[in-house]
C-alpha cells in the first residue's frame, strides 16, 4: 500500500513500507543537507519564517488552520474547542519568536549556537564556548497532544539538526499539515530541506536498527515501552533524549483549601483536567487531599466544576480501551457509595468526567479523560512514603499550600523527584524555557565544543581576529536582525517598505538618520524609533524592560534623551568588556572610575557596568575625585587603573604626583574627549603608565571604537560587529578609505530602538585592517566633532587642525585647550585659552611659553597670519595657565571646546 | 396445567437443570424472565448494595417481563468483586469458596450455597452432556496444570475433580510438577512424553485438560517424527485463558489444527471453554467451536461509554447475566472482557446465539509521554 511523506521538502509516495535502505539514502541525503553551508538558515530567517508561520495560524481564515479546525476533532478525539484552543497556543506561544529567543538565550546561556557565529568567551581562563549541532536526528513522536510534534521540530531546527520525525500512528493529520504551510512560507526552501517526516511501525526491526546506527540523535517521547525499544541496541555515538514517560499529581493540604476555598480549588483542578482532556504529561493523575472530610468535599464541589468545563472546554471522543477502564472504576465506586466508603462525582450522561474517593494511597495511572482519584491523607510523610517509588518518573507537581508551610513541601517533593512545582491550576502552562524533564531541551540536541589558544591571545577576544569574510558573514546575519527589529519600529518600517532587504552592499543608499530624526522620534517626544516593547507588545506607553534612560543636551536647548532597554543594555556592556579587553583592563584591575554619575549622565553607569563584568575592582570616586583620594587608594589598596575624561582624571593624577612623587598610575583609559600627546606623554614617562587608552563612545550608539596596546593618538579600533561604521560625505554618500567624512552609526546589537545611518556627528577616516595586536578589522581616525569648526575672521578652523598646531612640539606641556571668537572695536579676535603643566611651575616663563605656543600655531595655520595681514582677524591672543584654569561644565566635566563671544 | 406446575417449581432450578442448554434455549425465554426477576428480587431483599444500585438506578425486578428489559438489571463492576465480599445470604451458608487472587494483590473471592452449588453442577453437566462428553469407559487425564498436591489454589484441583467427573478416570498425570512447596515449578516434558505414549497405547480414551499455554509448549517439544493417536473417544478440553498462547501469536484455529494433526484427534473433539470465576456458568465450545450462549446465560455486550447495548455484532464489553447464585449478587455482571454478539448462524446447527472474547479491555498504555499502568506496573515489578 502506498504511503506519502514529507521527505526534506517534497512529498514522496513510497510504494512499500520503508526498508533498511531507504533509511540510509534519508540518512544520507539529510547529512548531505547538513554539511552545506549555504543551506544553514541564519538567526533572522528563522525569527522571521516563525513570525510568518505564527501570524498564518492565527488567522481564522488561514487554509490549513481551516483543515485542521475540521479533520482534527475526529482524528485526534479532541472536541473541537480543545482543538482551537490548541491551534491559538501554536500561533501565539508555541511559534512566537519573542519566546523562542528567550528559550534559546535562557538555555543556551549566552554561548553562541547554531543560528548564530562565534564564542562565549571567558579571558580569565582563556576558554571559549560554542554550541554546535548534533547532526542528523530522529524525533520518535507521540499521539498524546498534536501540537508536541512542532515542539519537538522547532527544538530540531532552532538546534541547526536535520530533522527526521516518526510520526506517531495516533497522530498522522497535522504534522503533514503544518509542514506543508512551513514549505509555502519558507521561501529559499532552507527550512524544509532540514525536515522529513514518515511512518513506520517501530516493529520494523530492521528500520528502527538502521535508524539507531545511522542518526546522530534520538529524540523519544512516550511510555517506558517506546523508550525501551530505541534506546536498547542504541550506539554509544547516538545521542538519546528522553521524554517521558512522567507521572503528575497534585495536592492540596488543609490550609490551602482553607485559602482558596473549595469551589476555586474545585475549578482549578477541573482546569487541569480538561487542558488536553488530561493527555499531557503535565496533567495530574491524582490529587492527595489533607483530611478525608476535605477530600470528600472537594470530591462533591468538582462535580460543579467539572460540568462547567463541558460547556468552556467540552470534553472530546472517547476511545474503546479508556471507556472500559473508566466504566471499571465506576463499577466500583458505585459499589463503594453504596457501602458508604467511597464518594464518586461522573457525568450523567457518557464519561465526560470522573473523580472519586480512593484511600489507596499508591501513586495509579489514571486512564485519563478527566478521570481523576481524589486521595486523602493525614500526615505528609504517608504521601511521601507513597510516591517515593516512583520519584524518577515525577513531573509536575501542582500544588495548593498554607503560605508557612508551602516552601517546606516543595523542598520535600523536589527531594522526592518533582521537576515542575507549579500552583495548582497552573500545571499545563509555563514558559517556553522551563525545563520539563529535569534539564533544559536546547542544550540536549547539541554539542557544547570548547576552544583554547595559544597564550598570546589570551585578551584578544578570538571574533577579533576573524578574517574579513567571516566577519562579513557575521555582519550581514547582524544586518538581517537589525533589519527585523527596524521592521518594529513605525519611522524604520515605512522607510525600508520603500527600501528593500538592508545588506552590507545596499546600505549606503539608505537614507542616514539624522540627529532632529532621532530626537524627533526618541521619547519622550515621539516613539517612531521604538520597536514594542517584546514582553508588552501592546502597550502603547513606551514601556521598557530593564535598562536605562541617560540624557545629554539637545540641540534646540531641551535635554536628549538616550534610550536602552535590558537587552539593548546588556548587549552593549556585554561587547564593552571585549572593548575594555583591548585597551589593557585585566580581571583584578584595581580601577578608580572617574566618570560622572547622576543627573540622568550615562558614562559612570556604563561603565561601571562593563568593569563588573570584567571583574575589576570598582572604587566609585566619579567626578569628584581629587588627587588625594586617589593617593589614599592606591596607597591602601594598591590602585592600579584609572578612568574618566582627561579633563578630570589628568588635573586629580598630577595633583596626587604632586603630593606624592612616587606615586604611579598602570593603566589609563579615557573617554569623552581627546588627550593631548603632553598629557600622554607624562603619564607614560612620569607616571609609569603602561597603557594609555582612548574609548569612543557615541551617546546614542555605545562605543564605537578604542585603542590597542599599538594605537595612540586619535588612531582606534573599529568596533563594526557592535556599531558597524561608515564615513560619508555630508549626503551619505561613502567617501573612499582614507577620505575623511562624517561617521553614520548602525547599531547592530541594539534592538529596541535600532539606529540605521545614524550622523553621531563625528568625523574620521579609515586607516585600513589589521594590527600588530592581531585583531583583524578596521583601523579609523577619529577626526573631532564634525561640528568643531569656528567661522572667525574669515576662517573656517576645524578645531582638529587648532589642535594639532598647538601640539606640533612637545616642549609646550599643553594639556587642555579652548578656542574663543570674540568682537572687538577692530574687528574679530581669535584667543585660544591653553592649560599648560609647565605653567606656573617655574620651568618656563608664561609669557615665553604663550609666544611659543603662538609661534607653533602661526606656522601650521599659516592661513592666520595671512588674514591678520589683510585685517580680516584684527587679532590673535594666547593665554596659558596651569591645569584646571579653564573653566569646566559643571555637569559633564568637560571643558567646551569652542566659545563664540559675538 | 403445565404451567401451574412449573410455577410451583423454583425457576432458577428449573432453568439450571434443563437438559440441553444450547439447544434448548429458545423455548426457555420465559423462564429465564422469572428466574431473573426471582433472582433480582432476592438480591434486593438480601443484599443493601444491590438494593441502594437498584434504587439508585430506578430499577425494579418486576419490570422484567421481555427479553430487552434484562439490559435494565443495573450491572454490578466485575472488578469490584476484587475488592469487596457482597454476599446475599449469611456467610457460614457458603458451601464452596473460590479464591483467587489479581496482580495487584485484590483477591476476588465466590461463594457459593449449597443449593446455588447443585445448580451450578447442574448447568455443567447439562452442557457436557448436550455436547457429547459425558463418557462412562475409564479414562486416562493429561492435565496441563499445576498438581494441586503442591498447589495452594484448591481452585484447580475442585476444576479438575469436578471435570473429571464426567468420565471415571482410569488414571491422571498432571504436567506441571514440584516436588515440595519450596520447589520451583516445572514443566515435566519428558514425564508428559512418556505418560502420553503409554495412554496412546492402552487404548483407554484419553482426556487432556488445562491451559492452552502448557500444551502449546509440550507440542513444540514433541519429537517431530513421533506420530501419535489419541484413542477413540478422547478429547482435549482447553480452558484458562489464552494470554500466554496469545503473545506465541498463533491463531485458535491453527493451534486446534496443530493439536489435531500432531495428536491423532478429530478438531471437533477439541473444544475451548469459557468461563469467568465472578459469573460461574460454564460455556463450552461448539463442534463448529463457537461459544453459545445457554438457556442458564443471556450475554449482552455493552458500549462502555454509554453503558448501553450496542447492535449485534459491535464490539463492546461482555455483560454476562445469569440467575443462579443466590450466595452472591452477580446476576448482571459486567466483565472487562471485550467481545461482540456474532451476527451470523451458527454452522453447528444450534439457534441460540454465539459470541466471541475479544481480549481484556481497559488502558494499560497511553499514546503520549503520560504514564501509563503498564509502566506503572514495569516500574514496580
Amino acid at each position: 500500500m502506498s504511503w506519502d511523506a514529507f521527505v526534506f521538502g517534497r512529498k514522496v509516495t513510497f510504494a512499500n513500507a520503508l526498508t533498511e535502505t531507504d533509511v540510509r539514502a534519508l540518512v544520507a541525503e539529510a547529512r548531505h543537507v547538513h554539511a552545506d553551508v549555504s543551506l544553514r538558515p541564519t538567526e533572522a530567517q528563522t525569527w522571521n519564517l516563525l513570525d510568518a508561520l505564527s501570524k498564518a495560524w492565527s488567522d481564522p481564515l488561514f487554509e490549513p488552520r481551516r483543515k485542521a479546525l475540521e479533520i482534527l476533532p475526529a482524528v485526534t478525539g479532541f472536541s473541537p474547542e480543545m482543538v482551537r484552543l490548541g491551534l491559538d497556543v501554536l500561533a501565539r506561544d508555541l511559534l512566537s519568536p519573542a519566546a523562542l529567543q528567550k528559550k534559546v538565550s535562557t538555555e543556551l546561556q549566552g554561548i553562541p549556537g547554531p543560528l548564530g557565529s562565534g564564542f562565549r568567551y571567558d579571558h580569565s581562563n582563556g576558554t571559549a564556548l560554542q554550541w554546535r549541532p548534533l547532526g542528523v536526528v530522529l524525533h520518535v513522536l507521540a499521539g498524546n497532544v498534536f501540537l508536541g510534534s512542532i515542539g519537538s521540530l522547532l527544538e530540531g531546527l532552532l538546534t541547526g539538526n536535520v530533522n527526521i520525525l516518526k510520526m506517531s500512528s495516533d497522530e498522522t493529520v497535522f504534522l503533514p499539515l503544518f509542514l506543508e504551510s512551513l514549505a509555502a512560507l519558507d521561501e529559499r526552501g532552507i527550512f524544509s530541506r532540514r525536515i522529513a517526516a514518515l511512518s513506520f511501525p517501530s516493529s520494523a526491526t530492521e528500520v528502527v536498527a538502521a535508524f539507531k546506527n545511522e542518526s546522530d540523535g534520538i529524540v523519544v517521547w512516550g511510555g517506558e515501552h517506546a523508550v525501551r525499544g530505541w534506546r536498547d541496541g542504541l550506539p554509544a555515538s547516538c545521542r538519546f533524549v528522553v521524554f517521558g514517560p512522567k507521572y503528575s499529581l497534585a495536592v492540596v493540604t488543609a490550609a490551602g483549601l482553607t485559602e482558596q476555598g473549595a469551589s476555586e480549588t474545585a475549578r482549578r483542578i477541573a482546569s487541569e483536567l480538561a487542558i488536553w482532556d488530561q493527555n499531557a504529561c503535565t496533567a495530574p493523575q491524582v490529587c492527595y487531599v489533607e483530611g478525608r472530610s476535605n477530600a470528600k468535599e472537594l470530591v462533591k464541589e468538582l462535580g460543579m466544576a467539572l460540568a462547567a468545563q463541558q460547556t468552556a472546554l467540552p470534553a472530546g471522543a472517547i476511545d474503546f480501551q479508556t471507556a472500559s477502564e473508566i466504566r471499571k472504576i465506576r463499577g466500583l465506586q458505585e459499589v463503594r457509595q453504596a457501602l458508604g466508603s467511597g464518594e464518586l462525582t461522573a457525568s450523567a450522561i457518557g464519561l465526560q468526567y470522573t473523580a472519586y474517593l480512593d484511600d489507596a494511597l499508591d501513586p495509579e495511572a489514571s486512564p485519563l479523560h478527566r478521570t481523576l482519584r481524589i486521595v486523602p491523607f493525614e500526615r505528609k510523610e504517608d504521601v511521601c512514603q507513597a510516591i517515593r517509588p516512583i520519584g524518577p518518573q515525577l513531573q509536575t507537581l501542582g500544588l495548593l499550600a498554607g503560605a508557612q508551610e508551602e516552601l517546606g513541601i516543595r523542598e520535600t517533593l523536589a527531594d522526592l523527584g518533582g521537576l515542575r512545582l507549579l500552583p495548582l491550576g497552573k500545571m499545563a502552562g509555563g514558559e517556553a524555557d522551563d525545563p520539563h524533564d529535569g534539564a533544559y531541551d536546547l542544550p540536549q540536541l547539541l554539542k557544547l565544543v570548547c576552544h583554547r589558544f595559544e597564550d598570546k591571545w589570551r585578551f584578544v577576544h578570538p571574533e577579533d581576529r576573524m578574517d574579513t569574510a567571516a566577519r562579513n558573514t557575521d555582519i550581514t546575519q547582524r544586518l538581517e536582525m537589525l533589519e527585523r527589529a527596524a521592521h518594529q519600529t513605525p519611522l524604520y518600517a515605512t522607510r525600508l517598505e520603500k527600501f528593500g532587504k538592508l545588506t552590507l552592499q545596499s546600505l549606503a543608499a539608505f537614507p542616514p538618520l539624522t540627529r532632529q530624526d532621532l530626537e524627533e522620534n526618541t521619547p519622550p517626544f515621539g516613539t517612531g524609533l521604538l520597536a514594542p516593547d517584546r514582553e508588552a507588545p501592546q502597550d502603547a506607553r513606551f514601556a521598557l524592560q530593564g535598562g536605562y534612560v541617560t540624557r545629554s543636551g539637545g540641540s534646540t536647548g531641551e535635554p536628549k534623551y538616550s534610550l536602552y532597554d535590558g537587552d539593548d543594555w546588556n548587549a552593549m556592556m556585554e561587547h564593552g568588556v571585549r572593548v575594555f579587553l583591548g585597551t589593557g583592563l585585566r580581571k583584578g584591575d584595581r580601577l578608580a572610575n572617574c566618570f560622572l554619575a547622576g543627573d540622568l549622565y550615562g558614562s559612570f553607569v556604563s561603565f561601571d557596568h562593563i568593569n563588573v563584568r570584567l571583574g575589576v575592582t570598582t572604587f566609585a570616586f566619579g567626578a569628584a575625585v581629587t588627587g588625594e583620594g586617589i593617593l589614599k587608594a592606591w596607597r591602601g589598596f594598591h590602585l592600579n587603573a584609572i578612568m574618566g575624561v582627561p579633563a578630570i582624571i589628568v588635573p586629580a593624577l598630577r595633583q596626587a604626583h604632586a603630593l606624592d612623587p612616587s606615586f604611579r598610575m598602570e593603566k589609563v583609559v579615557f573617554a569623552g574627549q581627546p588627550m593631548s600627546k603632553a598629557d600622554a606623554t607624562w603619564l607614560r614617562e612620569l607616571l609609569g603608565a603602561k597603557r594609555v587608552s582612548s574609548v569612543i563612545g557615541a551617546n546614542d550608539g555605545g562605543q564605537i571604537g578604542y585603542q590597542c596596546e599599538h594605537l595612540s593618538g586619535s588612531v582606534h579600533h573599529a568596533v563594526d560587529e557592535y556599531n558597524l561604521l561608515e564615513f560619508t560625505d555630508d549626503a551619505g554618500k561613502p567617501v573612499p578609505d582614507g577620505e575623511p567624512g562624517q561617521i553614520l552609526v548602525t547599531t547592530l546589537r541594539k534592538t529596541r530602538l535600532p539606529l540605521i545611518r545614524y550622523a553621531i556627528g563625528d568625523k574620521g577616516r579609515v586607516l585600513g585592517h589589521g594590527c600588530p595586536c592581531g585583531r583583524t578589522g578596521r583601523i579609523f581616525e577619529y577626526l573631532g566633532r564634525a561640528d568643531d569648526v569656528i567661522n572667525v575672521g574669515l576662517m573656517n578652523l576645524p578645531v582638529s587642525a587648532v589642535r594639532a598646531a598647538v601640539d606640533s612640539s612637545n616642549e609646550t606641556g599643553v594639556t587642555e585647550m579652548q578656542i574663543v571668537a570674540r568682537a572687538s572695536d577692530k574687528g574679530e579676535v581669535l584667543l585660544l585659552r591653553i592649560e599648560s603643566s609647565m605653567a606656573g611651575n617655574g620651568q618656563k616663563g608664561t609669557h615665553e611659553l604663550a609666544a611659543g605656543i603662538k609661534q607653533n600655531v602661526l606656522l601650521g595655520l599659516p592661513i592666520i597670519a595671512k588674514r591678520l595681514a589683510e585685517g580680516a582677524l584684527a587679532a590673535f591672543e594666547i593665554e596659558v595657565g596651569p591645569p584646571g584654569s579653564i573653566p569646566r561644565n559643571g555637569r559633564t566635566g568637560k571643558i567646551r571646546g569652542v566659545i563664540d563671544e559675538r | 396445567m403445565t404451567e401451574r406446575i412449573l410455577e410451583t417449581i423454583n425457576p432458577i432450578d428449573a432453568l439450571c437443570a434443563l437438559p440441553e442448554p444450547t439447544l434448548g434455549r429458545n423455548n426457555a425465554t420465559e423462564l429465564f424472565l422469572r428466574a431473573a426477576r426471582q433472582a433480582a428480587k432476592h438480591h434486593q431483599t438480601h443484599n443493601a448494595v444491590i438494593a441502594q444500585l437498584y434504587a439508585k438506578a430506578g430499577f425494579s425486578p418486576d419490570q422484567l417481563t421481555k427479553q430487552e428489559d434484562l439490559a435494565a438489571i443495573p450491572t454490578l463492576g466485575v472488578h469490584a468483586m476484587k475488592y469487596h465480599l457482597l454476599l446475599s445470604l449469611p456467610e457460614q451458608q457458603a458451601a464452596l469458596r473460590l479464591t483467587s487472587s489479581g496482580t495487584r494483590g485484590q483477591k476476588t473471592q465466590v461463594f457459593l450455597d449449597q443449593k446455588s452449588l447443585a445448580r451450578a453442577q447442574d448447568m455443567l453437566l447439562g452442557l457436557w452432556s448436550e455436547q457429547g462428553f459425558v463418557d462412562t469407559r475409564p479414562t486416562n487425564y493429561l492435565l496441563f496444570v499445576y498438581d494441586p498436591a503442591h498447589a495452594k489454589d484448591l481452585g484447580i484441583a475442585f476444576t479438575m475433580e469436578n471435570q473429571m467427573r464426567f468420565a471415571p478416570a482410569r488414571d491422571s498425570y498432571f504436567t506441571i510438577r514440584r516436588s515440595s512447596e519450596s520447589d520451583p515449578w516445572e514443566f515435566d516434558i519428558a514425564g508428559t512424553l512418556a505418560t502420553l505414549r503409554r495412554y496412546c497405547a492402552e487404548g483407554s480414551p484419553v482426556r487432556i485438560l488445562g491451559m492452552p499455554s502448557f500444551l502449546f509448549d509440550f507440542l513444540a517439544a514433541l519429537p517431530t517424527h513421533e506420530e501419535f493417536k489419541l484413542p477413540e473417544g478422547s478429547a482435549i478440553l482447553t480452558g484458562g485463558g489464552w494470554k500466554a498462547a496469545e503473545d506465541k501469536s498463533i491463531t485458535r484455529a491453527r493451534f486446534r489444527s496443530m493439536l489435531s494433526e500432531r495428536l491423532g484427534i478429530p478438531v471437533t473433539r477439541i473444544r475451548d471453554g469459557y468461563g469467568m470465576a465472578e459469573h460461574c456458568a460454564p460455556y463450552m465450545e461448539c463442534s463448529a467451536h463457537a461459544f453459545h450462549v445457554p438457556a442458564f446465560c443471556e450475554v449482552l455486550v455493552r458500549d462502555p461509554e454509554s453503558n448501553q447495548p450496542v447492535a449485534t455484532g459491535e464490539v463492546g464489553l461482555l455483560n454476562l447475566i445469569t440467575p443462579f447464585n443466590d450466595m452472591m449478587p452477580t446476576l448482571s455482571l459486567l466483565t472487562t472482557d471485550a467481545g461482540r454478539i456474532s451476527p451470523e448462524r451458527c454452522s453447528c446447527g444450534a439457534t441460540s446465539p454465539t459470541f466471541e472474547i475479544l481480549g481484556r479491555a481497559g488502558t494499560t498504555k497511553h499514546k503520549g509521554c503520560a504514564l501509563s499502568a503498564a509502566d506503572l506496573v514495569r516500574r514496580k515489578s
